[in-house]
């Protein structure tokens, strides 16, 4: 297992846009070119727990994985990989306002019954990283739009 | 609402070691001193809701809580009634050579004080709570060499 910490990414949307945003709002699924045909199924009601099955992109191959992702608002949300090539890693993200804008530090742990230490924390980082960095737009232009 | 984030902290134990203290029968006495009457009212996957008493501001105070725990790096926890009802706080734990790093991020919220109060107050649980947890885990494990 690897550890991984991304801290300090800042959504330029005030927090209450963000969560409006991970909720499906400004067409969120869309924004991951690295997931296709995402299907949820709400879980558990207190404290939100979605199930998410999709295809992720692994190199040139599209594998099956679920997820659970249980929702904390507005502090942090937590995703667990229940089966795929990385089951049992799990991540969160802590969300924190900063002025008009949304700080987002993540923390995860990693696990892969394929891939080596080095290569699964490169991995990991990558996989935050992108994961911001699609998010950014969506949730910029939300913020825009809700600005009075 | 009003945010915080406590981070940095250091346990003097190895993850593994804070995980099993975490989880075992140690821990519930640990907080005798400033909780009482603790009881379980649901347990649903990872989901633990407790009903109990704690000391805040000088006085025993009913609460209601719901902890989610995702092993071996966070527990996720909100107030669902009592004072500080609505507050959530996520307790992140990182490994850190031999010892354990613990992150703190929270929303504090209250019915019944106002927000600076409340925040004060709350960290103080928070505060009273690792620190009961830090005497609880030094009785329980051998002592160790220290650099």
């Amino acid at each position: 297992m690897v550890w991984v910490e991304d801290k300090g990414a800042t959504f330029d949307a005030p927090i209450d846009v963000v969560w409006k945003y991970i909720f499906g709002g400004g067409d969120h699924d869309a924004a991951h070119h690295t997931t296709r045909a995402g299907k949820m199924k709400l879980a558990f009601k207190e404290p939100i727990i979605l199930l998410y099955t999709a295809e992720r992109k692994c190199g040139t191959t599209w594998k099956k994985e679920t997820m659970r992702i249980s929702f904390f608002p507005p502090v942090a949300s937590v995703q667990e990989l229940l089966d795929g090539p990385l089951k049992g890693s799990k991540w969160t993200y802590v969300y924190t306002p900063h002025g008009r804008r949304t700080r987002v530090d993540a923390y995860g742990e990693f696990r892969s019954r394929s891939l080596p230490t080095k290569k699964l924390k490169r991995w990991a980082v990558e996989f935050l990283a992108n994961e911001f960095r699609e998010d950014a737009p969506g949730v910029r232009a939300m913020g825009r739009a809700q600005r009075p | 609402m009003t945010f915080f984030q406590d981070t940095g902290t250091l346990l003097d134990a190895s993850i593994d070691e804070v995980w099993t203290y975490l989880a075992s029968e140690q821990h519930g006495p640990a907080h005798a001193k400033s909780g009482r009457n603790f009881r379980v009212t649901e347990e649903v996957g990872s989901t633990a809701t407790i009903f109990a008493e704690r000391r805040v501001d000088g006085a025993w105070r009913p609460f209601l809580s719901r902890s989610t725990a995702f092993p071996p790096f966070c527990i996720c926890n909100e107030e669902v009634e009592g004072d500080f009802a609505g507050t959530k706080f996520v307790l992140v734990y990182t490994p850190d050579g031999s010892q354990t790093r613990v992150d703190v991020y929270g929303d504090v919220r209250s019915p019944t004080y106002a927000p600076d109060d409340a925040l004060r107050l709350f960290r103080q649980l928070l505060d009273g709570s690792y620190e009961e947890d830090v005497a609880a885990m030094a009785n329980t494990r051998a002592p160790r060499k220290r650099r």
